[in-house]
């Protein structure tokens, strides 16, 4: 199962993260974590016309919680809310091509969350 | 050593177990006698005056025996049956501290601790006020820092000081005697209590030799069942200093509309129907454990945590948390491989076969105070595992770096 979960993609957007780092005057801000294992993610969104425009994201945790992130805010970018916040897990399983164990959702599912915590929360 | 008693093995032929610091496996003589009990021998306790719960009632209190035996106990009454270490903690936090703690006392615990023995003291010091919650420092070395000890037995004569026997995440084995006497020496009215949860699996423990005041223990780290535990506490601490804290039946002699009267010790601390299948599951364990005997068990660990040792150090990649001295640990290894998390670890282990713990392992203050990491993995070693159960280990860890490279 490893094998096909740390595959080259999986561990070329952890080594890699696509949109990482701070934004200036953000629209929508929201920082979530996973308490039991630690995972951290920071978002930071610009809203325009009721589409993400762009997103960029700081986090710390395991490779499929980083990875997933950075996977998935590569795909909403551009997105409408109204898609983004439609989303869950087993979308997120379908862009990595991942199925994961329970305890494993978590760690995958956080960086959708915390965006989709930021559009909720304004 | 000992892997034909551990059913689990035989089941999963290609488990290989390094979490024995979270649970322990269980021999089939436990299993059996829970079997048994329940096959035949079900019948509630201290009630029934018919001979299912009569032979129920001594068996039960047969186990109490055990334990005494176990722990050297000065009497049976001083056992009382709990539902694990957590239990026995958050007891006398309850039945003890909050009816004795006043203004300006301190309660001392350590860097060290499981919050298990942290968090109870810590909430039971809010409740109160102007009670002060303090924790002892730990070294570089990974061990208590014994002059910080000293001097805060000194400057707080604290009402009670806990302290782990083993630490469950750096393996660290604490010199519980020399802890003691500092503590006798500089405050002879604290009291002090063990958590011996992570110890007694590994160690022997006699009360009455360290001259403890309370001890803590779960019966499913020491090959027993999950659900039991142990809180031992002297006798005239137990009569004299402590008010149950749950109520109910079996733990009164008479109840009256306005007041009522305790039973004596133990009963008084033992409200409802205990545990008495995993109570005697748990006497089992003992058993089990001092026939195949301490002095086997510890040269057994021993080698086995010498060999893992060596190995770990082999892996240039890997920090290791924990004590040098392999005298002062145990057979717990905590690391940080560079550049990985240790949940990923744990998930390429897993697929390989190795179980063993990724995360904080119950020890925040630990994590963020001393080894300023956010989660570690941890293996560690029980009385089964042998040297090919390290080997694999070892060759997981080398695909983990393959994989991350
Ligand atoms: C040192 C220590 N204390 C206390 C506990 C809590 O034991 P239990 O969960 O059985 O109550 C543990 C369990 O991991 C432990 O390692």
């Amino acid at each position: 199962m490893s094998n096909q979960m740390y595959r080259q993609q999986m561990l070329d957007h952890y080594k890699n993260p696509r949109n990482e780092g701070e934004m200036d005057n953000p629209t929508h801000t929201s920082e979530l974590e996973n308490i039991s294992c630690g995972d951290e993610i920071k978002v930071y969104l610009r809203v325009k016309d009721d589409k993400l425009s762009d997103i960029k994201f700081q986090g710390k945790g395991c490779a499929i919680c980083l990875a997933s992130a950075s996977m998935t805010f590569e795909d909403i970018k551009g997105k409408t809310l109204d898609y983004i916040s439609k989303l869950d897990i087993s979308n997120v399983e379908k862009l990595i091509g991942i199925e994961l164990s329970p305890s494993r959702k978590k760690c995958a599912h956080l960086g959708l969350l915390t965006v989709q915590n930021a559009i909720n929360n304004k | 050593m000992n892997k034909k008693d551990f059913p689990i093995f035989k089941n999963n032929p290609n488990l290989v177990y390094l979490d024995s610091g979270a649970t322990s496996q269980k021999p089939q003589s436990v299993i059996d006698r829970l079997k048994k009990y329940y096959e035949y021998e079900n019948a509630n306790v201290h009630r029934g005056i018919y001979e299912l719960s009569e032979n129920a009632t001594q068996e039960y209190e047969k186990t109490r025996n055990i334990v005494k035996e176990f722990i050297n106990a000065n009497s049976e009454k001083e056992i009382i049956f709990t539902g694990g270490t957590t239990d026995s903690i958050n007891f006398v936090a309850y039945s003890w501290l909050l009816r004795n703690v006043t203004k300006g006392d301190t309660v001392l615990s350590t860097q060290m601790e499981h919050h298990s023995n942290l968090v109870p003291w810590q909430q039971i010091c809010k409740m109160r006020t102007d009670v002060n919650f303090d924790l002892i420092k730990v070294r570089d070395n990974f061990k208590l820092d014994l002059s910080d000890i000293q001097n805060k037995i000194k400057k707080f004569k604290p009402i009670l000081f806990s302290f782990t026997h083993v630490s469950n995440v750096l393996g660290t084995i604490n010199p519980v005697k020399k802890i003691i006497e500092i503590v006798k020496k500089h405050s002879p009215d604290t009291r002090i209590l063990l958590d011996s949860a992570q110890g007694i699996p590994h160690l022997p423990v006699d009360v009455q030799d360290l001259g403890v005041d309370f001890v803590a223990f779960s019966g499913h780290k020491v090959y027993g069942p999950t659900g039991i535990g142990v809180l031992w506490a002297k006798e005239e601490i137990l009569v004299k200093e402590m008010i149950p804290f749950r109520y109910g039946g079996g733990m009164i002699r008479v109840v009256n509309s306005d007041d009522s009267i305790w039973a004596e010790i133990p009963e008084k601390y033992e409200a409802g129907t205990p545990n008495i299948a995993d109570a005697i599951g748990l006497g089992e364990a003992l058993k089990y454990v001092s026939e195949v005997g301490y002095k086997k068990i510890i040269k057994h660990e021993n080698e086995i945590k010498e060999y893992a040792y060596a190995r770990l150090k082999e892996i240039p990649e890997l920090t290791l948390f924990g004590p040098d001295i392999l005298k002062n640990r145990q057979g717990v290894f905590s690391f940080d491989l560079e550049g990985v998390h240790s949940h990923d670890i744990a998930q390429i282990l897993a697929d390989e076969g190795v179980a063993v713990r990724a995360g904080h392992h119950c020890c925040q203050v630990l994590m963020k105070s001393v080894l300023d990491v956010q989660a570690t993995t941890r293996a560690s070693i029980g009385i089964y595992n042998d040297e090919d159960d390290i080997d694999k280990l070892i060759r997981a860890l080398k695909k983990v770096i393959g994989i991350f490279k």
